[in-house]
């Protein structure tokens, strides 16, 4: 699925499914900006959750993982950004009940140029053999 | 005399040459062994520990001999690498088939505080009815955490969840003797490649 707009195309949306009682969970996807004018992302919102952050994950040489919330991402032209797991995702937060395999959640993305585009993000249970090697 | 003496020197050395080659033979057969595991070498004694399980039972290290123990540091609020790494475990254990019965996975929170019983209890079982999820007070977080050198701290950024955790996120593997053997770093993460080390060291 993709969803265009002024540019801007987003593609492959996806989000992991929960177990039971947690109340957060990560959305990924690939940010493509097809146009000539850079673009910037600026803010992220879903159906199934009070508040959505950008968080990019690192894991250090003594392997020690840790995470960092940005206020945006870069959508250069030409360029692809791809959210995935082991790095940059879209910390849902404060999710309404939750979401299983097979679920769609409608997410809107912002950026300063291209303006609020809608797209709808599957959601993948855990079991799933195919997430983790979303491209 | 003469011939008795050289015979015992014949024997002593011929001896001394049967246990050098017994010796070089086995030091090549364990750097033999260790170049064929998928993870990280890491041999020490595992550290044991009491902490409460997701059902409230208090359990220890040494409940689990006997079997390989599958040891993960993690918290619920973690929204990537924890459940990726829980689902990759579970990808191990079914990649196991018959064997999956001699392993336990081990999910120890380091987020006491948060993660009650009640919490591990809905969270762990979700990836395996297998596997186990432990907490305990503060204090028994720490020392566990303290005795495997699983760094891990709280860190406020402003984050709506409250507080998020940087944590160590090694997979550690003890064999059924309860000796630390192998450690998988988030980039050694193949399902095939971790059970094929559990079958060798099971």
């Amino acid at each position: 699925m993709s969803y265009a707009q002024g540019g801007i195309e987003i593609r492959d949306a996806w989000v992991r499914e929960t177990p039971p009682g947690t109340s957060i969970t990560a959305l990924y996807m690939t940010i493509t900006n097809n146009g000539d004018e850079d673009d910037t992302l600026t803010a992220v919102s879903a159906d199934v959750s009070k508040s959505a952050e950008i968080h990019v994950t690192s894991v250090n040489s003594e392997g020690v993982a840790k995470m960092e919330m940005v206020k945006s991402v870069d959508a250069p032209a030409g360029k692809s950004v791809v959210l995935e797991p082991g790095g940059m995702h879209i910390m849902l937060i404060g999710l309404a009940g939750q979401p299983k395999s097979g679920d769609v959640v409608e997410v809107e993305l912002e950026f300063e140029k291209a303006g609020k585009i809608k797209s709808l993000a599957k959601v993948q249970g855990i079991k799933d053999n195919t997430q983790e090697h979303q491209h | 005399m003469k011939r008795k003496r050289i015979f015992y020197i014949l024997v002593t050395v011929l001896c001394l040459i049967a246990i050098g080659w017994g010796v070089i033979l086995y030091q090549v057969f364990m750097i033999k062994s260790k170049a064929d595991y998928y993870g990280n070498s890491y041999e020490r004694e595992a550290p044991e520990f009491t902490l409460t399980d997701h059902s409230g039972s208090r359990v220890e290290l040494a409940d689990f001999k006997g079997k390989a123990v599958l040891l993960f540091f993690g918290y619920t609020h973690c929204p990537d690498i924890c459940p990726v790494t829980m689902g990759t475990l579970n990808s191990v254990t079914n990649t196991l088939g018959e064997d999956k019965d001699k392993v336990q996975v081990l999910f120890i929170t380091i987020d006491p505080e948060r993660d009650d019983q009640e919490k591990l209890k809905n969270y762990v079982p979700f990836f395996n009815e297998s596997f186990i999820g432990l907490t305990g007070t503060p204090e028994e977080i720490d020392k566990v955490a303290d005795d495997y050198n699983a760094f891990y701290e709280k860190e406020d950024m402003g984050s709506e969840t409250g507080y998020l955790m940087g944590h160590a996120s090694s997979v550690y593997l003890i064999n059924p003797k309860g000796k630390l053997v192998l450690r998988y770093p988030q980039n050694r993460m193949d399902p095939e490649g971790i059970a094929g080390d559990i079958r060798q060291i099971l």
